[in-house]
């Protein structure tokens, strides 16, 4: 068992190394950022300090010469390896150090750190909530299959699975803001001064609708997946001994149906967590939420490379993380797999 | 082993169960009755679709969706199971009628401890987990399965002890009746004997009545003491074990026989029965052997023949009524 663990996040480490690398050099390939300095007022000696403040004037790795094993020397091409934009960016990574934001002069480590926290409370949020909803109706689907019950949960499911996420996000923001009385964006009202829990509900309320999206757009994948897995699992060998056991309807969906059903169902949670960024670009641009998927967004347009480096860097690690969370969960979950 | 004294734990009088397709109707058991003593053994014998399953399922009305009991009585220790609550009905099942699937294949739960599967039906009788625990161990020693094994899961056992392990679950409430389906197929000869002897034992030691659903004669002649032919969703013979090896009224009983190799007589011709069993949503008028029966008369084809009672026990042939 330690053994496996062991090994996935040997894999895991493995995997975050080359997100590492490609990172790296996917935001050198575009060329050096301070061309788009277009200001006039700017000299060629500000650019110049400019360059060399943000480390651009280094070569961005030392030449190839130096895995050359016959003329093997540190030096081979006049560059000092450890004085390159890569080395640079290594040692700064270990020290946790993503850079500085080119647009808010912020480290970009505790600006993406601040921004995190508000979109795992979104996605936590609205992925628990589809999460459970998801499931029981899937369960309740496939189990009165065929029946009114089953077709309107398919049919609803499907309905707001192919919705697009900004146009209900923007529907969702009208008709809250507009009946309800909902804030219309960000995650609390700025200057209210409010503390303690009357904070907390102030945040709360502003929460309320970017969930409803996130839940809407996530529940009907849930729902389907589930559905069709139980139906799967319901024509098993062992759902049939399960009932002439003589156990109840809830007993053989939570003791035998769900556990088995639950592996498909893991492997999507974790998938998806990719995923949910990308979606929670949507919902926080509609709802001005300050989290990673505004930020990067942001970030796009203020081409701001360091925010950006360090944003792939954070979506990749959690990524990877997801899925090892979902393998060891899967062991947990399947004994099949534990001894495999 | 069977006493004549004894009074029948079931009865089962009429039964007829179809299955709706979307397109038709098929008629999977038709009329079919048979009485059951307390401690005996019955073999349910047939080719594949004869409705061997179809008949054990319903006894525990557990037919698929698609499955309806059109007809008949099921009078378990004189009660009639066809007419019992759901509720009712799951408090019956497996306290009093259990059932032993090919535990070879699927019917364990591949995520649940054998333990845990057994000690859940053991819960429902009796919510202490410490003399549930006990009798678990008691079950695994009856069945000779190593108490260190329990924690396992069923893919860790070999076939014979997940059959052996279905067959302590079965046991786990003391139940009266127990249907076997297949316990032996997809086992290896070997197996297959141990198994049997279990049963044989378990029998002697539980005064158990067991209805044996099985397509190998060689099984049937081994353990029962009574055998159930069935054909096309009806009963074709249903006689004393004797009577059905050496004596075979029905003449599907006797092409049965003549497919089964007998290793006392060397040298003997199998005989296939050419043709297949009838489809039952396009059942034959008559008898629904007729088609491929050697020995058909003009009859067969209009009429169906009903059971009739000849010498030791029951036979459905219109040959038998004109003796």
């Amino acid at each position: 068992m330690t053994k496996l663990i062991l090994r996935k996040l040997g894999w895991a480490l493995l995997t975050i190394a080359f997100v590492l690398l490609l990172n790296f050099f996917l935001f050198r390939v575009m060329g050096d950022p301070t061309r788009l300095l277009k200001d006039p007022r700017l000299s060629q000696a500000t650019i110049e300090a400019i360059r060399v403040r943000f480390g651009l004037d280094k070569p961005v790795i030392n030449c190839f010469e130096t895995l050359n094993p016959i003329k093997a020397s540190l030096n081979a091409c006049g560059v000092n390896p450890f004085n390159t934009q890569f080395a640079a960016y290594l040692s700064n990574l270990l020290k946790g150090d993503l850079g500085v934001s080119f647009h808010s002069q912020r480290p970009v480590a505790e600006l993406l750190t601040e921004r995190l926290w508000n979109t795992l409370l979104l996605i936590g949020a609205g992925q628990i909530l589809a999460i459970i909803i998801g499931i029981i109706l899937g369960l309740v689907a496939a189990w009165k299959a065929r029946t009114v019950l089953d077709y309107s949960a398919l049919v609803g499911s499907l309905t707001v699975w192919s919705l697009p996420t900004f146009w209900l996000g923007i529907l969702l923001l009208f008709w809250g803001s507009n009946y309800l009385g909902l804030p219309l964006g960000g995650k609390e009202t700025i200057g209210s001064g409010l503390t303690g829990l009357k904070r907390l509900g102030d945040i709360g309320t502003h929460l309320l609708l970017p969930t409803l999206t996130f839940t809407l757009v996530f529940i009907g994948e849930y729902m389907l997946i589930m559905r069709s897995t139980v139906l799967d699992v319901l024509s098993e060998d062992y759902i049939l001994t399960a009932k002439a056991k003589g156990l109840s309807t809830f007993q053989i969906l939570k003791d035998h149906a769900l556990r088995n059903a639950m592996l498909p169902i893991v492997t999507i949670v974790a998938l998806n967590l990719g995923f949910t960024v990308a979606g929670a670009i949507q919902i926080e641009t509609v709802f001005s939420w300050p989290g990673l998927g505004l930020t990067i967004f942001e970030a796009v347009g203020r081409r701001d490379y360091p925010v950006l480096q360090g944003a792939f860097l954070l979506l990749a690690v959690s990524v990877v993380l997801a899925n090892v969370i979902a393998d060891l969960l899967y062991t947990f979950l399947d004994p099949r797999v534990r001894l495999a | 082993m069977s006493n004549k004294q004894q009074a029948n734990l079931l009865e089962v009088r009429g039964l007829t169960v179809d299955y709706l397709t979307e397109k038709a109707k098929a008629r999977a058991l038709e009329n079919v009755s048979f009485k059951v003593a307390q401690g005996s053994i019955l073999g349910i014998v047939g080719e594949s679709g004869c409705g061997k399953t179809t008949l054990m399922l319903a006894l525990l009305r557990l037919l698929p969706q698609a499955g309806r009991i059109v007809a008949g009585e099921v009078l378990f220790n004189g009660r009639d199971l066809l007419r019992l609550s759901e509720n009712d009905m799951r408090s019956l099942r497996w306290q009093d009628l259990a059932i032993i699937f090919q535990g070879a294949m699927n019917a364990l739960n591949p995520v649940k401890t054998v333990e845990d599967q057994i000690t859940e039906v053991l819960l429902r009788q009796n919510p202490n987990k410490t003399s549930a625990a006990k009798r678990v161990d008691e079950l695994l020693e009856m069945v000779g399965i190593g108490r260190n094994r329990k924690g396992q899961y069923p893919h860790q056992f070999s076939g014979g002890m997940r059959q052996r392990a279905m067959i302590a679950m079965a046991l786990a409430c003391n139940p009266k009746l127990v249907i076997a389906d297949e316990p032996t197929t997809a086992l290896d000869v070997m197996v297959q004997a141990q198994i049997l002897e279990l049963l044989l034992q378990l029998r002697a030691e539980l005064d158990l009545t067991i209805l044996l659903v099985t397509h190998d004669l060689g099984v049937v002649a081994e353990v029962c003491d009574t055998a159930l032919v069935m054909y096309g969703g009806v009963i074709a013979e249903h006689a004393p074990i004797d009577a059905i090896f050496n004596a075979p009224s029905h003449p599907y009983t006797q092409a049965l026989l003549g497919a089964f190799p007998d290793h006392t007589k060397p040298k003997t011709q199998l005989l296939s029965i050419p043709g297949y069993p009838p489809k039952l949503d396009a059942l034959p008028p008559g008898c629904r052997f007729a088609p491929r029966c050697s020995q058909v008369i003009d009859i067969c084809q209009l009429k169906t023949p009903s059971l009739i009672k000849v010498s030791d026990g029951f036979a459905s042939c219109h040959l038998l009524e004109t003796l």
